[in-house]
């Protein structure tokens, strides 16, 4: 009996120096091992590793996948002087797990201290540049990402010596006009919206009236055009008529005038027409006249 | 059979139910192995917590029992949505995580809704890259969304910009995902709805109905032109066709006039003398027929000293 209560002891024993002694590290996790509490020995490879059983060493795991912080919104200052309310996220993880627990122990610790620093440089930053340079319709655009860049330059090497910590991103989650701005900003685009419907109600009329004088222009021309085109074809006609009429006539232009000269009377005399003849002229010659006949 | 024996055989008993008992047990650990794959899932295999095999698709497969192996299972197939507001109009409300503006290349804000849309790119950077990669991704959106908006005009962003934003956000996005290892495949970044703020939202009506207005003057100054030119064609037409008409009309006339002198001519030159007096007659008496007359003799009136009728 007694025996077997040392067998079961035993057994107890072994099974927790094995389940102590082997330490699974994931993909996602770094473990420092800890000889009497200091720091021996940091396993960042996933896998099985050994270690003496506790409590002589014990295993602290700490996640080492990115983490993401928001800051609260504040309220920044332009070198301009203008009022800009911003929020950054930080996207950060733990790449020196031993400065890390030494300095913040926990992500809590850490995101309290990361907060303060990079809220703090993000403010600088917005101090050192105009508001044209967050807001831009240029060619280069926006430097919002220049601006980041230059916080994540600058706080990174501090978050690392400091916390242990890689600062992978800092970026603007939000970027506003404060809320006392927002009424001049309101009328400000009203503004900008009514020169804009003005433009282009101006421009519709403008093109309008050119698009309305050119067809004038368009028409007129077609016509003169016309006319000069009929004018050449009726001269055409008519000087092809006199030549016409030239040429059978000078055949006799003696005969020409007389039944052209009697045609006119023809024509010019009607009933109203009264006529005073001269009775010595020759029609009447016969009148008192007779013929002698010859 | 003695007590003894009786004991010895309940004894033996028992040790072969015990026996058979572990061997079952053990039979039971091994089989806690088996595990099946939905077709939406990935499996992704770890020892001791070190990945494996990343791809492992949909069916049954087996592990080695716990704490050797163990299987994480995302969904790799199924599209994930993801909403993103930039709404609030009062933006410095300081507890405020989720609405806010947007401010535009020229100092404008607009109100946008974004629609997001991804799946798991690779299972393994899905599971390591982050807690909550879907947090960290709607980070990487409202940055790159913060960004490309500050660099453009209200007027695009309300208009044509549409499709330029969406691929160029997740372009962006995607870039700065792979950046930093989500393990995230962006499928499409949709704006749901995109207006400027509802206090100055009729002065932008007012734009869009000048912009109307705009096109309908145009419309009716060129309706107008449509018409006129036509008519105008057709008015020089008609006056081209008629010049046309009367210059042959004059020829055939000239031609007319000319062949019938040339035939009265042709028998006149037979007998000038008499075909002339004879014409003149004729002329003559067709004209006083029809006219009044007075005929004077000068004669009898310097004789009478007054004229007769």
């Amino acid at each position: 009996m007694k025996k077997a209560l040392a067998a079961i002891g035993a057994l107890i024993i072994l099974i927790y120096i094995i389940g102590t002694s082997f330490v699974t590290v994931h993909e996602s996790e770094v473990v420092i091992i800890t000889l009497f509490n200091r720091p021996t020995r940091i396993v960042d490879q996933a896998g099985l590793t050994l270690k003496w059983p506790d409590p002589i060493q014990t295993a602290i795991r700490l996640d080492h996948r990115l983490q993401s912080l928001d800051s609260n919104l504040g309220e920044y200052l332009t070198r301009d002087k203008k009022n800009l309310v911003a929020s950054s996220f930080i996207i950060w993880r733990i790449a020196d797990p031993e400065r890390f627990i030494q300095s913040v122990r926990n992500s809590a610790g850490a995101q309290r201290r990361l907060s303060d620093l990079v809220s703090s440089e993000i403010g600088v930053a917005i101090g050192e540049y105009q508001l044209s340079d967050f807001l831009n319709t240029g060619k280069e655009g926006s430097k919002i990402g220049e601006i980041c860049d230059n916080v994540l330059k600058k706080t990174a090497p501090q978050s690392m010596n400091d916390f242990g910590v890689e600062l992978v991103d800092v970026q603007l989650r939000r970027l506003g006009f404060p809320s006392q701005n927002l009424r001049s900003v309101y009328d400000r685009m009203s503004a900008e919206r009514e020169r804009i419907a003005k433009k282009y109600r101006a421009e519709g009329e403008e093109e309008a009236s050119n698009i309305r004088s050119q067809t004038d222009k368009e028409v007129r021309e077609l016509l003169a055009h016309a006319y000069r085109e009929s004018q050449i074809t009726r001269g055409r006609g008519e000087a092809e008529a006199i030549k016409i009429y030239a040429e059978a006539f000078s055949k006799d232009p003696g005969f020409y005038k007389m039944m052209r000269t009697l045609e006119a009377y023809n024509k010019l005399m009607d009933e109203k027409t009264t006529l005073i003849l001269s009775a010595e002229s020759p029609l009447f010659k016969y009148l008192e006249n007779p013929p002698e006949g010859n | 059979m003695s007590e003894e024996k009786t004991l010895k055989h309940t004894f033996r008993h028992a040790r072969k139910i015990l026996l058979a008992s572990l061997a079952l047990l053990f039979l039971l650990y091994l089989a806690s192995g088996i595990y099946a794959l939905k077709p939406e899932q990935t499996g992704v295999l770890m020892r001791f917590g070190k990945i494996v095999a990343d791809d492992i698709q949909p069916g049954i497969h087996y592990h080695l029992p716990w704490p050797f192996e163990s299987v994480s299972r995302p969904n790799t197939r199924e599209i994930r949505s993801l909403e993103l507001t930039f709404r609030n109009d009062e933006a410095a409300e300081e507890d405020d995580y989720e609405g806010g503006q947007l401010l535009t290349g020229d100092e404008n804000i607009v109100l946008l809704t974004l629609l997001v849309q991804y799946t798991i790119k690779s299972p393994a950077d899905y599971l390591t890259g982050s807690e909550y990669p879907e947090y960290i991704l709607s980070r990487l959106i409202q940055a790159e969304s913060v960004r490309l908006f500050a660099s453009m005009y209200i007027d695009d962003i309300l208009t044509t910009g549409r499709n330029s934003i969406q691929s160029e956000l997740k372009q962006k996005v995607q870039k700065s995902s792979d950046g930093i290892g989500l393990g995230i495949q962006l499928v499409s970044v949709q704006m749901q709805a995109v207006e400027p703020p509802p206090r100055v939202a009729h002065s932008f009506k007012d734009v869009a109905s000048a912009r109307e207005d705009m096109h309908k003057m145009l419309q009716k100054a060129n309706g107008e032109r449509n018409r006129r030119l036509p008519e105008a064609r057709a008015q020089a037409e008609r006056s081209i066709k008629e010049s046309e008409a009367q210059a042959s009309e004059m020829i055939e006339m000239a031609r007319g006039d000319a062949e019938k002198f040339l035939s009265v001519w042709d028998e006149y030159r037979k007998a000038r003398s008499v075909t002339a007096h004879r014409i003149y007659m004729e002329t003559v008496e067709n004209v006083l027929t029809r006219v009044k007359k007075h005929i004077v003799n000068p004669n009898a009136e310097r004789k009478a000293g007054n004229g007769m009728r």
